[in-house]
């Protein structure tokens, strides 16, 4: 059964707005000009095995095209986006390349609906078509920027890492900063207050470091060892309001397995967690998270900014009894207005009860869930290849796995977008390596859709990338840091913080 | 007649002799006396064909010449390209220096000797180890630049064009363009005085582009004025050409009369061997390391024995031979051994990167994937330019061991575009796709891996060693890494224990344990009977009785020892000393 297949043309392309219609005829136009027109010799009964796996993904409506190819041995591809009213034609001898515009305007004219993708292939002399397959567009747009840091997977590396920016309507990717700008420098823990490219912190570690703050774009750098705390400040997270940081102290080792299919281990063998006031610059302590029985760690405001969300684990022998390590997921409340906390300690999940150790507590910035890492021990959730995502119903208080976005190999870090309908997370399941951003949507019935893998224009760019996608962390607008400036306060003392007393 | 014609083609034979002598040693020069540097070069870069990867060369200024350079590094893995690649450059350079001079010069032979020694001194940079193709790429693009612009006969377009070449020039080669903006300054100060405010224009731009651009390169402020060059040293040719051409505006002597700049830029390149000489040391380190890397073990202990050189590299690659030849405690004294770092090499923030790039071989040998893998990880960010074949390599094999097929894949293709080591690759891809085809190094390293999981430190690597040999006893490199570690760290008991435990006597008890349990079992004043469960050889008891004879009669004194026990055990505990550092 042979299939025709050659320039799309739609009978009620007329409906159209005039300047989509100029817009998809040119570029049908140009993209048909050169394609070769053809017979399917033959058609699959399945779907094509693609990289990126973009089949039945449900993706933003303003994202960066989905530029894809099949896992097969081709000499040419021929794809058809097909919608109720418009289609984009494509043919390239290496990957489905998407031009930008067309993308938009598809994408924009069929938000809530779905795309039909028509592949063929080109195999010695004859075409090859498979089974049609969908992508669905959700109405829901998706944060305009993505940052994250790019960081060799060697775990102690400071040689070469950046944080960058990558804006998610193309494919355009800025560096916040590169430690080559400080040279033996090490930079890690980038965090944004709700999304806001305005308010953000980061370690700068090495012999001009410091932890930098920006505050509505003001600059400062801290020192933020004291001699009544354990650390430098560590793991962040901002309070909705801007006016508080949590921040952990952590007395962190780390060390190899030698079995092989594990790799490595990063664990504390103390922790605590205080609130950093930004305008008294002052560290606010609490015993109830600073305990010298109990490691806790990860930290993150509820989006009223009255509850902070943390992991406690009660302390064991490290490293030797490192497996039986396991932290809960508990909340104190906290008072914004005196910066004070209440008294009790609420465990929300208790995951010690079924073996298990929660990481990265992330309240959705609408209130209504609690997305979170869950391991077999430990917090350093990164190189376990069991670690998964789950959600927590802060109403309820039911957790459940998030099945659509979870592999056989490691989730774990997310964020979510500011409007609780996108999370990015790191996941390995390409290679068991590398880590890679993968974006979901959860609709307002809290149904998580199938996970797409952050787009790139050249689809061999995760091939030929030796760094892993750290942190990845969903931002409104661009952060602009001013550079030269950055570089003067790092060579100066910097701003002590204290504690308070 | 027939005399002056002779005369005339004889005079043809010298001039092409003095001609082609200089290329021709340069090229016998890195051919036979410093190979490995350039073999090594090749090895810490990793040129892939792929847009994205061609892309990222935009992310530093000169793009441009950092993409020619490691385009043409790529040529270094093949004996003799590297050579001639530097040759090529060197005449290239000689050509274009004697171009640039002729515009300040009036046309004389001398102007050949002279542009002759900065070519010759740029062609010396490449002896070391971080001096790249790029470097010669920028000055030739430089150069060239300059040429073309003087090619412009009139001056009022030249002087539009020079703006918009500095800021692209920028882009292509990045500080390199100062040295454009020199030659273009000194030729209006002597061609058209009054313009000088061109020159100024081009001066501002060059300390602008710089600054402004930086904070998009994210690079501090002496490598933005200075890259891709790495280090001031290496714009010596260019600091030589330019003395010459300064002193001869200086002096008005437009002519190749003024010998003066000759002898110093020949005094400045003399100068600069003596100072900074070849590191003909080092070259041999790197044919260990090289050698090691090519699979060819054997030649690895032939140079090193040929070599006896006391540096810790060297003893650590010949340590690795020993090892695949079972000859590690037979042979371990006869060479340097700095303690145990010739056996693992401490990774820290202050090893140097060619220690962290070479770390990661021993583990590999003894068959401890996760360092291995974790030192590759290292060497590979460490390496200068954060791109290693060498590294990606032995990344791709060490995920084949552990059966993490897809990282070992993701290695695998970014080599099979390359253009040298996709046949490397291809046969690897092969080996996953046929495991019928793996080849017995990676079957004996698959064999060595841990049964059972417990946690240790980077550095711990006795830890390390004892899970081999327990998940393994015929992991011999293990067992005798181990053994050796404790031995050259003079911990007795630690050896003896592990000795015990893990060492069978299906193999001859090399003669290195035999003296080591001689100085246990005597201080332990053992008997004849506890003597004989260690099957040493009575020659071997002999010797360790004369031994401990001179030692008492030279008081404890090394001077007074016979020489036939300086390779011996005794010698090393009673004498080996860590150096401070």
């Amino acid at each position: 059964m042979e299939t025709p297949i050659g320039i799309i043309c739609n009978s009620e392309i007329k409906t159209l707005e005039m300047k989509h219609l100029l817009i998809i005829i040119s570029t049908l136009v140009l993209l048909s000009a050169c394609n070769e027109t053809f017979k399917v010799k033959k058609t699959y009964s399945t779907v094509p095995d693609l990289f990126p796996d973009y089949i039945g993904v449900t993706i933003p409506c303003n994202i960066a095209p989905l530029n894809f190819k099949v896992n097969e041995d081709y000499s040419k591809i021929d794809v058809v986006l097909e919608t109720k009213n418009e289609s984009i034609h494509v043919q390239h001898n290496d990957f489905a390349n998407f031009p930008i515009d067309p993308w938009r305007e598809l994408l924009n004219a069929n938000k809530g609906d779905s795309i039909q993708v028509k592949v063929s292939i080109k195999k010695e002399n004859d075409w090859y078509a498979y089974q049609p397959f969908s992508i669905y567009v959700s109405d829901d747009a998706i944060d305009d920027y993505l940052a994250y840091r790019l960081i060799a997977p060697g775990y102690e590396v400071y040689s070469k890492m950046g944080i960058y920016q990558r804006s998610l309507q193309d494919f355009k990717q800025d560096a916040i900063y590169e430690n080559t700008l400080v040279q033996g420098s090490c930079v890690n823990c980038h965090s944004f207050r709700m999304g806001s490219a305005k308010d953000m912190s980061m370690h700068i570690r090495g012999k001009q470091g410091g932890t930098v703050l920006l505050t509505d774009n003001k600059m400062e750098v801290l020192k933020t060892k004291t001699v009544e705390t354990l650390s430098k400040f560590v793991y962040p997270y901002w309070h909705p309001s801007g006016n508080y940081m949590a921040y952990t102290l952590n007395d962190t080792h780390q060390v190899f397995h030698s079995s092989s299919n594990k790799r490595v281990e990063v664990f504390d063998n103390a922790s605590d967690v205080i609130v950093y006031d930004i305008a008294k610059n002052e560290i606010i302590k609490c015993d109830a998270l600073m305990s010298d029985s109990v490691f806790e760690t990860f930290p993150s405001f509820s989006p009223d900014g009255k509850t902070l969300y943390f992991c406690s684990a009660k302390t064991e022998i490290m490293p030797v009894e490192y497996t039986k390590v396991k932290y809960n997921l508990c909340s104190i409340s906290f008072d914004p207005q005196n910066g004070t906390f209440g008294t009790k300690v609420d465990t929300l999940f208790k995951a010690s009860n079924i073996g298990k150790s929660v990481t990265f507590p992330r309240p959705s910035p609408d209130g209504k869930y609690v997305m979170f890492t869950l391991v077999d021990y430990g917090n350093f959730s990164i190189w376990h290849k069991e670690a998964d995502l789950f959600l927590l119903d802060t109403e309820t208080n039911k957790v459940t796995a998030i099945d659509a976005a979870n592999s056989d190999d490691t989730e774990s870090y997310h964020s979510w977008s500011s409007d609780s309908r996108w999370f990015v997370f790191s996941s390995r399941r390409l290679n068991g390596l590398y880590t890679r951003p993968y974006i979901a949507h959860l609709n307002a019935d809290g149904i998580v859709g199938k996970p797409f893998l952050l787009p790139q224009k050249d689809i061999n760019h995760y091939d030929d990338l030796l760094f892993s996608y750290n942190i990845p962390e969903f931002i409104t607008e661009k952060v602009n840091i001013d550079i030269p400036k950055l570089e003067a306060q790092l060579k100066g003392e910097g701003k002590q913080v204290r504690v308070r007393n | 007649m027939k005399i002056t014609t002779l005369s005339i083609s004889n005079n043809k034979a010298i001039s092409a002799s003095l001609f082609l002598v200089p290329g021709l040693l340069i090229f016998l020069f890195y051919l036979f006396a410093f190979p490995y540097h350039l073999f090594l070069k090749e090895q810490i870069r990793l040129f892939v064909f792929s847009p994205d990867y061609l892309l990222s060369y935009l992310n530093k200024p000169a793009s441009l010449a950092v993409f020619i350079g490691d385009f043409l590094t790529q040529f270094f893995y093949l004996k003799g390209a590297g050579s001639l690649l530097i040759t090529t450059f060197f005449y290239i350079h000689w050509w274009l220096f004697y171009k640039v001079l002729k515009e300040f010069f009036s046309k004389n032979y001398l102007l050949l000797v002279i542009a002759f020694v900065p070519a010759l001194i740029e062609v010396l940079m490449h002896y070391h180890i971080d001096y790249s193709l790029a470097n010669s790429a920028s000055i030739t693009i430089g150069c060239l630049l300059y040429v073309a612009t003087t090619s412009i006969k009139k001056e009022t377009i030249k002087h539009f064009i020079v703006p918009f070449i500095i800021i692209i020039g920028y882009w292509a080669i990045g500080g390199m363009v100062v040295f454009y903006i020199f030659l273009t300054l000194i030729r209006s100060i002597r061609i058209q005085p009054f313009k000088l405010i061109y020159s100024l224009i081009h001066i501002v731009l060059f300390i602008a582009i710089p600054l402004l651009t930086r904070p998009y390169y994210l690079i501090p402020i002496k490598e933005a004025y200075l890259y891709p060059f790495n280090n001031f040293t290496y714009a010596l040719p260019l600091i030589t050409l330019s003395f010459v051409i300064v002193t001869s505006v200086l002096t008005k002597k437009f002519t190749p009369g003024s010998r003066f700049s000759l002898v110093v830029s020949i005094l400045v390149m003399f100068t600069f061997i003596l100072v900074d000489p070849p590191n003909f040391n080092r070259e041999k380190v790197l044919s260990l390391s090289c050698e090691g890397y090519f699979g060819r073990w054997d030649k690895v202990l032939n140079l090193s024995s040929s070599y006896k050189l006391n540096n810790k590299l060297a003893s650590y690659y010949t340590n690795i031979a020993l090892s695949k030849y079972e000859s590690l405690p037979e042979k371990l004294l006869e060479f340097y051994q700095p303690f145990t770092e010739s056996l693992f090499l401490p990774l820290g923030r202050n090893s140097g990167w060619l220690n962290i790039l070479s770390s990661n071989d021993a583990y590999y040998q003894i068959g401890d994937m996760n360092l291995t893998q974790h030192s590759a990880h290292l060497g590979l960010i460490f390496s200068p330019y954060n791109r290693s074949s060498r590294m990606v390599k032995r990344l791709a094999e060490t995920n084949m061991v552990i059966g993490e097929e897809e990282a070992a894949m993701k290695y695998l293709h970014m080599l099979e575009k390359t253009l040298f080591h996709h046949k490397w690759a291809q046969k690897r891809i092969d080996m996953i796709q046929n495991p019928e085809l793996l080849s017995n190094d990676i079957l004996e390293k698959q064999s060595f891996l841990p049964q059972s999981d417990t946690l240790r430190k980077g550095e711990d690597n006795v830890t390390g060693l004892r899970l081999l040999v327990e998940s393994n006893p015929k992991n011999r490199s293990a067992l005798d890494y181990l053994l050796c570690h404790h031995l050259l760290s003079k911990n007795l008991n630690s050896f003896k224990t592990d000795f015990e435990k893990y060492f069978r006597f299906n193999r001859q008890l090399p003669r290195l344990y035999g003296e080591a349990l001689l100085i246990i079992l005597y201080q332990q004043k053992a008997t004849k009977e506890e003597i004989s469960k260690f099957f040493i050889q009575s020659s071997l008891m002999n010797e360790f009785i004369k031994y401990t004879d001179e030692y008492s009669l030279a008081n404890g004194q090394r001077t007074g020892l016979s020489n036939r026990f300086k390779n011996s055990y005794w010698f090393y505990y009673h004498f080996a000393q860590q150096r401070q550092k």
